[in-house]
């Protein structure tokens, strides 16, 4: 094996390790538990660091893909291994990195709580998982460690188990997530099938890099039988695409993510800011070359990514408790990944996902460590003023901010740009009106960022208990976060503004020749005038922000009674709820009593036949054997006897 | 395979047989066993398989006979109860069954040419033929050593094992009170 | 079929052969032979010790066969398995009797027809 295999092998199982240690012999031992686990994670990241510097490194001769047979059933040959190309060995940099980080600061935030060490085996047994679906090097692979990841946050967000509410949480993140993963399942098959069908088992296949070579072949006859059948292959990629849509909450399967908060923060910042929810977004990233080809599957990714962030940020702005409000944000942002994604711009997501990966960790660890300094207050109406007696997270959380607002230099602004870009000349159905809900998206994340600092850190302190401000071990991942919140825009800054730009869609396109990963992708480009328009628009929001919140200029009361529809769809959350709470209760209801009643009425009946049947014909047959020994041994020689004569009659 | 060995050892195995089975005293089935033991070690040395026949004379004749003849005077049977008890029955199905399996093989064996006389058969030359050298198997111990410390240890070490669950079942099962 | 419903002519001609050259189907018929005095024993008797006598008849029988197939093909392979039927029935022999001599004083009496106890 090569060093690079070895150094994928150690990402991947240093945390699932960490966990079976914890699990197996220090669960009452705290200290050492969350030392194992930071240790753990602390081995994945320099055999990561290891690995990028061989990945992006000069010398681009590197084979990316180990892998071993797994399970081999008939002409079926499922392989397990690692693949280390630029776009994951990237994306397990922002997971070990982040997680890094995370880890460090749960040993302050998590100080006192009960469970300490099952918390850190949870959350080691996490990053293995989401580390799985990132290294992996087929479908098959991914989806088990997609089910993993959802397990593992079905754990987390449950942590606190005691809580109704919580368990409530981790219930619902589970079942959303079923119905993605529902509708993946039926494309893995789909797209299995079909590529058997008309290709045969020989070039069938799950592996990432065999379908790329199928989806750039040459071969005329495969040309063919892929353009034949484009529209079962479109729709076996759109089926795929629900799992990324369950996983990276996105509309309609959002519903999860807002109720996911009800987990530890550091939990949130994880999860459901950098990494659990980024993997629907590298999937698809993943799965580019596959989206390519059909207009209308790229098409549905960038209307809902869209959507989804216009959504978002509008309930963003009437939610007061400051992790939901960072939730409503995070959705917000992955639309904007997603939008990116199916402008065909698979750079851009990846880089936004990087970006926000730092910026949203830190908004969540800021949020955290604000949470703790009040004394497990929630709240931003019991907040306010902070600023004075928390200054390094008032510091940290305002780069993170301005970081997400999309204010340039911040890491958030290039990012930002690069999506806006790639939508103002993207090229699917509506994409000028796709662009200008993406600047409305800016103008309002930069109006509900500025309302949430303004509430929490400025003006007077409005809570009870006396605030604090936290330990090292959580300021310093802050700060650790925030620098890179500053600089991860050098990442990809535009070739229009130096020479050196483009890094990240460069590295992820790779020196290597065709079949590429992403096809069609967008050369990126800067528009100055749309730097201008998502300045002007983030400029604009903070000054609203400010107008309303800070200066109280103009009466944020009377402006929501002049919205009252408005304002209530947006407490409402748009009624998806409710809207899923009907369905269950009267729709799903309905067709399990009818189950029910067929099962009760018409299965039962048949097997209780069968089964009396069964009974009927032992009760007549046991009274051949009556216990005496010679008559046995007649009926065994007889049965000897008509077997044998049988098989001489059949010769 | 000298005819003679095979009619005489046949007969007192076939003889001794049909008498163990019909005699009433048990005693009496023991000894004519004994006999047709006595035959059946005659057919194996006449089949050059000098190690089983002497094995047949020792284990069976000699070991096992003997324990049946012990747990016959153990449980003390008289005579007259012996009879009362051990009415033959079913003396028809019994024969329908033995004479079925019989034709069975007679019939499988007669069938062809494979183990009768004749080209490629079960005759003396033409096993000779066919096996060359290894036809002229002495049955020597030393051989049988062979394939059973090398090719068979398992096994073996398996069987003794049986015994010894065999001996401590036996003392188990027999003693009144552990 | 035929084949079956021939096979008394078929015997009656091995039976001619006395004194002629003896072949393994002649140790065949005879171990078949064997074996089926001892299932007709096995069958018909009640004493226990007489049906375990008879057990030992049968075991001798497939014996025979076993050594006729091993000098038909020049290897020891069939005696190997003689020697290791021959433990196996030292063994159950053991234990067979064993359970005689229990089933005797629980029941006072070796006869089969008195224990009907493993009855569906």
């Amino acid at each position: 094996m090569e060093p690079l295999a070895l150094y994928g092998y150690i990402i991947l199982f240093a945390p699932l390790v960490a966990t079976a240690l914890i699990t197996c012999f220090t669960l009452k031992h705290k200290a050492v538990s969350s030392w194992i686990a930071i240790g753990g994670m602390l081995v994945a990241f320099g055999a990561n660091v290891l690995a990028a510097m061989q990945v992006f490194g000069a010398d681009a001769s590197f084979e990316p893909v180990h892998e071993i047979e797994w399970l081999s059933v008939g002409h079926v040959m499922i392989p397990f291994g690692v693949q280390m190309d630029a776009l994951s060995v990237m994306m397990s940099l922002i997971v070990t990195g982040v997680g890094l980080c995370i880890f460090v600061f749960s040993t302050g935030y998590m100080k006192g709580e009960d469970g300490w060490s099952r918390y850190f085996a949870c959350l080691s047994l996490f990053s293995f998982s989401m580390l799985g679906i990132v290294l992996s090097t087929n479908l098959i692979q991914t989806f088990i460690f997609w089910e993993l990841v959802g397990v593992s946050s079905y754990a987390l967000i449950g942590y606190y188990f005691h809580k109704d509410s919580a368990v409530d949480a981790g219930k619902k993140a589970f079942l959303t997530n079923r119905i993605g993963d529902f509708g993946m399942t039926w494309g893995i098959i789909l797209l299995f099938y079909t590529l058997v069908d008309t290709l045969g088992w020989e070039r069938a296949s799950f592996s990432y890099e065999k379908l790329k070579l199928l989806y750039h072949a040459s071969d005329p006859l495969i040309v063919q039988v892929m353009a034949d059948h484009s529209g079962t292959l479109a729709l076996a990629t759109l089926l795929i695409f629900t799992g990324a849509v369950a996983k990276s909450a996105q509309v309609p399967l959002h519903v999860w993510l807002p109720d996911a908060m009800e987990g530890p923060t550091p939990v949130s910042a994880l999860m459901h800011a950098a990494t659990m929810v980024a993997a629907g977004v590298f999937l698809v990233c993943r799965l580019f070359f596959m989206f390519a080809p059909y207009e209308i599957a790229l098409g549905v990714v960038a209307w809902m990514g869209g959507i989804t962030a216009l959504l978002a940020a509008g309930v963003a702005f009437v939610q007061h408790d400051i992790k939901k409000v960072l939730a409503y944000s995070t959705l917000s942002q992955l639309g904007y990944m997603v939008l990116a994604l199916g402008m065909g711009a698979p750079a851009a997501a990846m880089f936004h996902l990087t970006t926000h990966a730092f910026f949203k960790a830190l908004l969540f660890l800021g949020s955290g460590s604000v949470i703790y300094g009040c004394h497990h207050e929630q709240d931003m109406r019991k907040m306010g003023g902070l600023r004075k007696t928390m200054p390094v997270t008032f510091w940290t959380f305002m780069i993170g901010t301005a970081a997400l607002a999309g204010i340039a230099p911040f890491s958030g602004f290039w990012s930002k740009d690069a999506i806006l870009s790639a939508a103002s000349v993207g090229h699917v159905p509506g994409a000028p009106i796709l662009y200008g809900m993406g600047v409305l998206v800016a103008l309002m994340t930069a109006a509900y960022m500025g309302r949430c600092v303004i509430l929490t850190f400025f003006g007077e302190y409005r809570g009870h208990a006396k605030p604090h401000e936290s330990p090292v071990s959580m300021t310093g991942p802050l700060v650790v976060l925030a620098t890179a919140s500053v600089f991860a825009g050098v990442l990809s800054i535009p070739k229009g503004i130096s020479e050196h730009g483009g890094w990240l869609e460069h590295a992820l396109v790779g020196a290597t020749t065709a079949p590429v990963w992403f096809p069609g992708m967008h050369e990126e480009v800067f528009l100055p005038s749309v730097a201008i328009v998502g300045t002007v628009a983030a400029l604009f929001g903070l000054f609203l922000a400010y107008m309303f919140y800070a200066k109280k200029a103009w009466s944020i009361d009377s402006f929501v009674a002049a919205v009252k529809p408005l304002h209530t769809l947006l407490e409402k959350k748009y009624y998806f709820d409710e809207a899923y709470l009907w369905l269950v209760a009267n729709v799903q209801q309905t067709i399990a009593e009818t189950c029910g009643f067929i099962e009760v009425h018409v299965l039962r009946r048949i097997v209780d036949a069968v089964a009396g049947t069964t009974r009927w014909f032992g009760g007549q047959v046991r009274l051949l054997l009556d216990g005496h020994l010679h008559r046995y041994v007649t009926l065994a020689l007889f049965g000897a006897v008509v077997i044998i004569a049988a098989v001489l009659v059949g010769n | 395979m000298d005819p003679w060995t095979f009619w005489l050892g046949g007969s007192l195995a076939l003889g001794g047989g049909l008498l163990t089975v019909t005699r009433k005293n048990a005693v009496a089935s023991v000894l004519w066993l004994i006999v047709a033991f006595l035959g059946m070690s005659t057919l194996f040395l006449g089949m050059d398989a000098g190690f089983i026949g002497v094995l047949q004379i020792l284990v069976y004749a000699g070991a096992i006979m003997i324990l049946f003849l012990f747990v016959i005077m153990l449980l003390n049977l008289t005579p007259s109860g012996l009879l009362r008890m051990d009415r033959p029955r079913g003396t028809t199905l019994g024969l329908a069954s033995a004479a079925a399996f019989i034709a069975l093989i007679v019939a499988i064996v007669t069938g062809g040419q494979q183990w009768t006389g004749g080209q490629g058969g079960g005759s003396e030359a033409a096993i000779l033929e066919r096996t060359g050298e290894a036809s002229m198997l002495e049955g020597s111990v030393l051989d049988i050593a062979d394939q059973l410390f090398n090719a068979h240890l398992l096994p073996f070490e398996a069987a003794s094992v049986l015994l010894l669950v065999a001996i401590v079942g036996a003392v188990a099962l027999t003693k009144r009170k552990l | 079929m035929d084949m079956l419903l021939s096979s008394p002519t078929l015997l009656a001609s091995a039976l001619a052969s006395i004194g002629g050259e003896i072949t393994t189907s002649h140790y065949i018929v005879l171990s078949a032979l064997i074996f089926g005095v001892g299932l007709f024993g096995v069958i018909t008797r009640k004493n226990a010790v007489v049906i375990l006598m008879s057990l030992e008849l049968m075991l001798n029988g497939a014996n025979l066969a076993f050594v006729a197939f091993s000098r038909h093909h020049g290897n020891l392979q069939g005696q190997v398995f003689v020697f290791f039927i021959i433990a196996v029935a030292a063994a159950e022999a053991a234990v067979a009797l064993a359970i005689i001599i229990a089933m005797n004083r629980v029941k006072g009496s070796v006869n089969l027809d008195d224990a009907t106890e493993l009855k569906g």
